[in-house]
């Protein structure tokens, strides 16, 4: 009877029901309180934007979307996800790939702003750390709301973790969010130095806030300050353009501002394995006809950075930037490198017609490739040539093509290639998910 | 006085009444007086112990008055040839004691029997006697053959057993007999279609997999918090999935708990419905509770050996007609047409001729079109004596797939129990001990959609040297499929201990105690075979996953139980309480870079291996419950469970919660003015109302956490945050309402319950979808939805024919459920707003409307609800399509004729789903499409089902074929008819060695009606293999 009332008794124990944290969780406040873990965050962060983001190297990013929205990259895809929507120009509301790229960009926002309000609650973190971590943190968030505003336009921006808040936001207009996109990078770049965390540049530094900042003044017509943040990278003593067109994408290079590092000591980067095929008609994507007509026989590009396919007598060009499909040792996903600084100065100082001072900016990466440089250029004729050679430049790295065309509005362009084209597809429709559960997103994206 | 220094302590009071009813019971005139004034005030303070209060009130009230003189009466026991009668239960009636069972000659003792008692006299098949001592030492008796047998029936509650007439709670009861040697390998398709209120949906027809189980409709809002309990003697086993990999092949990876069991070692199986049943498990009775009792030895009787064998084939039960090659081209082709593309593209094989235009496969054939070959064998041996009996049962099973490769599941189960009793009867002890090893090795992904898919022109699978053709490079070969493959190992044990002890006739003591172990290990393997050799891909890139989970549990239950019966009154009660604790760690891994793939299992062949996760959770739960039970006159019952739950799914604040319910019950067939009706043998009223809980929502979801990730960045591990966290949220309750009416007419010839429920769920414990803007998808909180579930339940069970040797059971069950969301405030600004409708069942979908093909553009229309000239969502997306299952049943039919006995069951669901509407590519893409999409419209055919064919290329039709696929023409009418079950058996007596044999012959599944557009009407989701038809045969031998 005693045994069993004291079996009885204990039920009133609160201690009863207790558990200890399981073993792969640790407490948010925690995880703050020590350097190792609080940089862990970060490292999710940029294992996120390597592996799911705009800026993955696969069918994810806006290097292969965007390459195939606008007229880079033809698709081969025999799909029912909506890849084949967006190649096509016809991309719905409802398209899986727009949706799942809207939620994991805004789960990345989320993380940020967690190792922002981590580090800036931290006690035991010091002043220097605090400022590195959310430095980087906003840097990325800033990228991130940065390809989103270009996709969508309006889109609704949020520091906060409240969930109550963050469900009922709605959109901010582009203006004031490229406002709000300058103010934060201001401040990254105030957070951050030009010190490298790590010697192969896998973490970002000052200078690539200040890259990302030049693109925000180029899409604000802020000219002069577009000018100023892109000579602050150019002469940088940190930074060399590389002559060689066979060295762009190795990772040694001292023209990478920010690469990502494939996930083990070995692995291919992202690029290498998705756009790779051999003796067979492609399935995925191929560099449309249009682009590769864009190359000289004489640009070195040709050789260096694509690959033919030859099959059934039909003949492909694949993306080969990045080589290496097993044991790499050379090769990381260059995000930013140099050569964007150069475009951005000679945009911005044409801009402000000073085509002359313009000029070698735009000739550097002609003249690497082998092509002649252009001796008077101006008006028109200038930007048709800018836009020509960062086409040639950049293709597959990030959508640079629809984000330039869009700047300069000429867009319109794309439907000699792209027969669905029209006018209001500079933008894409928000998720149909996302309206029907926070209705504050309306509107639709007009025409959607 | 003691109160006074433990005032501070309210949850102590327990044990404070534990100590004055000690003292009472030796100085029980002095305090009765004083406890009786202490009852207000104990009241007062422990409010959270009211009910058990009142029970152990209760029980040290009525604890005097149980001494009285004793004889030890003999006798024996017989039925009405003369013939003595083992096994016959005899009891002290109104007293809890176990008493004895006659031996294999029919006799017993009973020893310490009060004078004035009754004795009971019972057994299965007959009816029950009972015989006042009047101070006797030898009674012999006689037991009558009772037709029905339904009135000695005694059904298991879980803690407490009751005696099926008496019940006042809705317990479903499937015994042995109609489980027993069906070609299933889990006991539940054994049951589906047999319990009236137990809605049952087998997910694939791969083995191994689980089901959707609801037990009076949906209570909550998510799938998983709608699992019902399990317990397997007496032990809880775990409806968390172990399994991780297993998505692409078992539907939501569930593996179901009971596969664990070789259905032919169950003895019985109850389900626990309402709220008088379940609400002793409180917490996490909600779902209701399945209870397995496997079968046990018989105490008195020889020792006996069984063989058991079966064998059987499986095979697909239907197939859908698809195009030929003919029709699939002629659509191809006017895809491309009507695009106005002349050339066909490069990759377009199946028509640019790259592909052979005459060839024809039938893929439904050629991947899942083959027979699966199942075999079972048992051998058990049983045996007893007067106070001990055993059992032991050894089986195995193997199922090989309908996929067109050896892919196989086996289980070998070993299963024991040992059942004692003290000479003096005093002492109880039972143990059984389930072990089973099921092992099960398949393909990775499901491949059934593929066979649906396939262009009919695609080229042959192997080339002449019999290895796999790609044909160029130019053809995914599906087979390369199978070189991926998902296996699993499970071994689960589950012990289960039960001692007991009678302190005084009238009050017992009783231990349940059991441990469950389950250690799961998967296999996931991806070489690089299957891929095109194209690709350059080598077994560098092959990969391997690994899971490797264990999980241990174990169980405490203290027990009380008082029994007491004088005059007229009878009182039972029953106090426990459990303490459960459950550790689960899993170890996931992932492998790959292999030197060949002959080495890919071995992961430290692996040329790099990750540790994807190692985690490790805990999971306490600890409760105290109670019953009372008070008869009067065996017609006027009443019963009262309550339990107090604490469970650690909990954040601090919100860990304790109460449950409880009251059953009355009225056999209305005892008053005077029926008792010598000719035509009515039995009437019984009865009606619940209780609270029931659920916390099935995994552990640890209140903490605010970050979880280390096994993604590794530049130098180090990453760390991302585990959720949203909310450390308020609480218990799920549902309240549960039934009443019901059983009748008996024409001595139990004809016997029909009707049960309605009423069952309404608050408090609903979801994961709120969330925006994706707030970086989730959702977050675990309380919504003050209530979903109600109500419905009607009538099972009419009969015997049309009884002759001498010629006997036919019919027993028909059909239930009406039906789900209602009958509250949110909120909903309209809620992210539930385009999900749920308040006074619509929660799974309804709201979709376009489909008006048809416009006859003069041949284009899909939809009806535009606002008038602004373009379909959108939610403006025009406003039809309410109610899903799921409106009505269903069984009916059950076992004739018997000397030794030959035949049975069938008929199952029947009414319906509506989702058809292959919503499944199927574009037409006109490269994929194979129904036969049904060649009624295309045209201007020849201005009544065609569906649009002119596309290849995609066409935005305007790709928008429209968007809406149809989210418009009324996906839902449709999916309402089957299934001979679920045939069987035919010959008994045969054969000599004094061999006590009989029995052969029988099965079928399963082997008919269905249905007008479903898709493969198979039963599913839980889409695109996995639908259950099988499965003939068998089998012969049984009883030595």
């Amino acid at each position: 009877m005693l045994l069993y009332l004291g079996l009885l008794l204990p039920v009133a124990c609160e201690k009863l029901v207790e558990t200890d944290y399981p073993a792969n969780q640790i407490g948010t406040v925690q995880v703050f309180e020590d350097l190792k873990t609080a940089n862990a965050t970060l490292g999710g962060l940029y294992a996120g934007l390597r592996d799911q983001s705009v800026l993955s190297g696969t069918y994810y990013g806006t290097g292969s979307l965007l390459g195939a929205y606008t007229d880079d990259l033809d698709s081969y895809y025999n799909d029912q996800n909506g890849l084949m929507d967006i190649y096509q120009n016809q991309q719905q509301e409802t398209n899986t790939i727009i949706t799942s790229l809207w939620k994991t960009a805004y789960q990345q926002i989320y993380y940020a702003n967690s190792t922002i309000y981590g580090a800036e609650h931290s006690t035991a973190l010091s002043g220097a750390d605090k400022s590195r971590i959310k430095g980087e943190a906003l840097l990325v968030r800033s990228l991130i709301y940065f390809y989103l505003q270009q996709l969508f336009d309006d889109i609704p921006y949020t520091s906060s973790l409240d969930y109550e808040h963050n469900r009922r936001l709605s959109k901010t207009g582009a203006v004031a969010l490229l406002e709000q996109l300058e103010v934060d990078l201001t401040e990254a770049v105030a957070q951050l130095t030009d010190e490298y965390r790590d010697p192969e540049r896998i973490y970002p530094n000052r200078k690539v806030a200040q890259l990302l900042l030049a693109r925000i003044h180029l899409l604000r017509g802020e000219w002069p300050l577009a000018e100023q943040m892109a000579g602050t990278v150019l002469q940088s003593p940190l930074y060399q353009f590389q002559p060689d067109i066979n060295k762009v994408f190795l990772k040694s290079g001292k023209h990478i501002l920010w690469q990502l590092k494939p996930e083990k000591e070995g692995d291919a980067t992202e690029e290498a394995m998705f756009y790779h095929f051999a003796s067979s008609a492609p399935n995925s994507y191929v560099l449309s006809q249009d682009l590769v007509n864009t190359f000289g026989g004489e640009d070195l590009r040709k050789q260096a950075w694509m690959a033919e396919v030859t099959f059934n007598s039909d003949t492909w060009y694949r993306p080969y930037k990045y080589k290496n499909r097993s044991n790499n040792s050379t090769e990381y996903s260059v995000v930013f490198r140099l050569e964007e600084a150069f475009f951005i100065m000679a945009e911005a100082l044409a801009k402000q017609n000073r085509f002359d001072e313009a000029l070698p900016y735009l000739n550097a990466t002609r003249e690497r490739a082998g092509l002649t440089a252009f001796t008077s250029l101006s008006g028109d004729d200038f930007t048709r040539e800018l836009l020509a050679e960062k086409r040639r430049e950049f293709f597959t790295e990030f959508g640079h093509r629809f984000i330039d065309l869009k700047r300069w509005g000429r867009l319109g362009e794309l439907s000699a290639a792209k027969p669905n084209w029209e006018g209001y597809k500079s933008r894409w429709p928000l998720p149909q998910s996302e309206l029907l559960l926070n209705s504050n997103l309306y509107p639709q994206s007009s025409g959607y | 006085m003691i109160l006074k220094d433990r005032s501070d302590y309210p949850e102590s009071c327990l044990s404070l009444l534990a100590v004055l009813r000690d003292k009472c019971r030796r100085h029980k005139d002095e305090y009765i007086g004083k406890i009786m004034s202490l009852l207000p005030f104990l009241w007062g303070r422990c409010t959270r112990y009211r009910l058990l209060f009142l029970l152990l009130a209760g029980s040290f009230l009525f604890i005097n008055s149980t001494y009285a003189q004793t004889v030890t009466v003999t006798g024996r026991v017989t039925e009405s040839t003369g013939n003595p009668l083992p096994g016959v239960s005899i009891v002290v009636k109104g007293t809890y004691s176990t008493g004895t069972t006659t031996g294999e000659d029919g006799r017993y003792t009973l020893a310490r029997v009060p004078s004035d008692a009754v004795l009971s006299f019972s057994f299965v098949g007959f009816k029950t006697e009972e015989i006042p001592v009047n101070g006797r030492t030898r009674i012999d008796v006689q037991l009558q053959e009772d037709v029905t047998a339904l009135s000695e029936v005694v059904v298991n509650a879980g803690y407490y057993t009751v005696k099926d007439q008496l019940r006042t709670g809705s317990i479903a009861r499937v015994t042995a007999k109609e489980i027993e040697n069906q070609p299933v390998n889990n006991a539940i398709s054994a049951i589906q279609g047999r319990v009236a209120g137990v809605s049952i949906t087998q997910g694939t027809g791969v083995a191994g997999g689980g089901y959707n189980i609801q037990i009076r409709g949906t209570n909550s809002l998510r799938r998983a918090g709608n699992y019902p309990m399990y317990i397997i003697d007496g032990v809880p086993v775990s409806t968390d999935t172990p399994s991780s990999f297993s998505g692409a092949i078992l539907p939501y990876t569930e593996i179901n708990p009971l596969n664990a069991i070789n259905p032919n070692d169950i003895e019985s199986i109850e389900i626990l419905k309402d709220a008088d049943a379940t609400a002793i498990y409180g917490s996490r009775g909600a779902n209701g509770v399945i209870l397995v009792t496997t079968r046990k030895g018989k105490p008195g009787s020889k020792t006996g050996f069984s063989v058991n064998t079966g064998y059987g084939f499986s095979r697909v039960a239907g197939k859908m007609e698809m195009m030929n090659t003919e029709q699939y081209l002629d659509m191809r082709r006017q895809a491309y047409t009507n695009d106005g593309i002349a050339n066909y593209p490069a990759n377009a094989y199946d028509v640019n001729g790259t592909w052979d235009q005459e060839r024809y496969t039938d893929w439904q054939e050629k991947l899942i079109g083959g027979t699966a070959v199942n075999s079972a064998v048992q051998l058990s041996v049983s045996g007893g004596n007067g106070h001990t009996s055993f059992l032991i049962s050894g089986s195995h099973n193997g199922q090989t797939t309908v996929f067109a490769k050896d892919f196989r599941y086996k289980t070998n189960n070993l299963s024991g129990s040992l059942n004692h009793r003290s000479s003096d009867n005093r002492f109880t002890f039972s143990a059984s001990g389930l072990f089973s090893d099921q092992s099960n090795n398949l393909i990775e992904s499901d491949i059934t959609s593929e066979s649906l898919r396939l262009s009919p022109n695609a080229p042959a699978l192997y080339m002449d040297d019999g290895s796999l053709n790609w044909e160029n490079n130019t053809f995914t070969n599906p087979l390369a499929a199978y070189e991926s493959t998902y296996s699993n190992q499970s071994r689960t044990l589950n012990v289960n201990i039960n001692l007991g002890y009678e302190l005084l006739p009238s009050l017992h003591i009783k231990f349940n105690g059991g441990i469950n172990h389950q250690v799961f290990e998967e296999l996931s393997l991806y070489p690089n075979t299957v891929y095109n050799p194209s690709y350059g891909i080598t077994p560098a890139n092959s990969m391997a996953y690994k899971n490797h989970n264990q999980r241990f549990s174990y169980l405490l239950e203290p027990q009380l139980n008082y029994k007491h019966r004088f005059k007229d009154h009878e009182i039972d009660i029953l106090l426990g309480s459990t303490y459960q604790e459950t550790e689960n760690t899993a170890l996931n891994v992932m492998g790959y870079g292999f030197e060949s793939n002959a080495l890919i299992t071995n992961l430290a062949a692996a040329g790099n291996v990750s540790v994807n996760s190692d985690t490790g959770s805990e999971y306490k739960y600890a409760a105290v419950f109670g019953r009372v039970n008070y008869q009067y006159k065996n017609k006027y019952i009443l019963n009262l469970t309550g339990r107090r739950d604490g469970s650690s799914r909990f954040g601090p604040d919100n860990r304790f919660a109460n449950f409880g319910a009251i059953g009355v019950a009225w056999l209305f067939s005892e008053e005077n003015f029926l008792a010598d009706n000719p035509w009515f043998s039995f009437g019984k009223l009865r009606a619940s109302h209780g609270v029931t809980g659920s916390d099935l929502i995994g552990d640890y979801q209140y903490l605010d956490t970050y979880t280390v990730s096994s993604i590794i960045y530049g130098d180090g591990t990453t760390l991302y945050p585990s959720r949203l966290h909310n450390p308020y949220f609480s218990w799920e309750k549902t309240t549960k309402l039934e009443i019901a009416l059983e009748l008996g007419l024409l001595d139990d010839r004809l016997y029909l319950t009707t049960a309605w429920f009423r069952n309404r769920s608050g408090n609903q414990l979801v994961g709120i979808p969330l925006p994706g803007t707030t970086g989730f998808s959702s977050i675990q909180a309380n919504l003050p939805a209530t979903v109600e579930n109500k419905g009607l339940e009538l099972e009419l069970n009969t015997i049309p024919v009884k002759t001498g040797q010629f006997r036919w059971n019919s027993n028909v069950n059909i239930s009406f459920p039906k789900n209602k969301l009958v509250a949110f405030p909120g909903l309209e600004g809620s992210t539930y707003a385009n999900q749920y409708v308040v006074g619509y069942p929660v799974s309804i979908t709201k979709v376009y409307n489909y008006e048809g093909i416009d006859p003069e553009t041949g284009l899909y229309t939809f009806t535009d609800y606002n008038e602004d000239g373009r379909i959108s969502s939610p403006e025009d997306n406003r039809v309410i399509e109610e899903v799921g299952v409106k009505w269903f049943g069984g009916w059950f039919n076992q004739l018997s004729y000397k030794q030959w006995e035949c049975s069938f069951l008929f199952q029947f669901v009414n319906q509506r789903q989702k058809n292959y509407n919503a499944l199927m590519a574009n037409p006109g893409t490269r994929f194979n499409q129904p036969a049904e999409v060649l009624d295309v419209w045209s201007e020849s055919n201005p009544d065609g089902r569906y649009m002119p064919y596309s290849t995609g290329a066409n935005p305007l039709k790709n928008q429209l074929l968007g809406y149809f696929r989210n418009s009324t023409a996906v839902i449709g009418d999916a309402s089957f008819i299934r001979l679920k079950n045939v069987q035919l058996s010959y008994r045969l007596s054969v000599n004094k060695y061999i006590q009989d044999v029995r052969f029988y012959a099965q079928g399963q599944n082997l008919l269905t009606l249905t007008d479903y557009f898709g493969l198979d009407p039963e599913f839980t989701l889409t695109g996995y293999l639908p259950p099988l038809k499965t003939w068998a045969f089998g012969v049984q031998i009883n030595f």
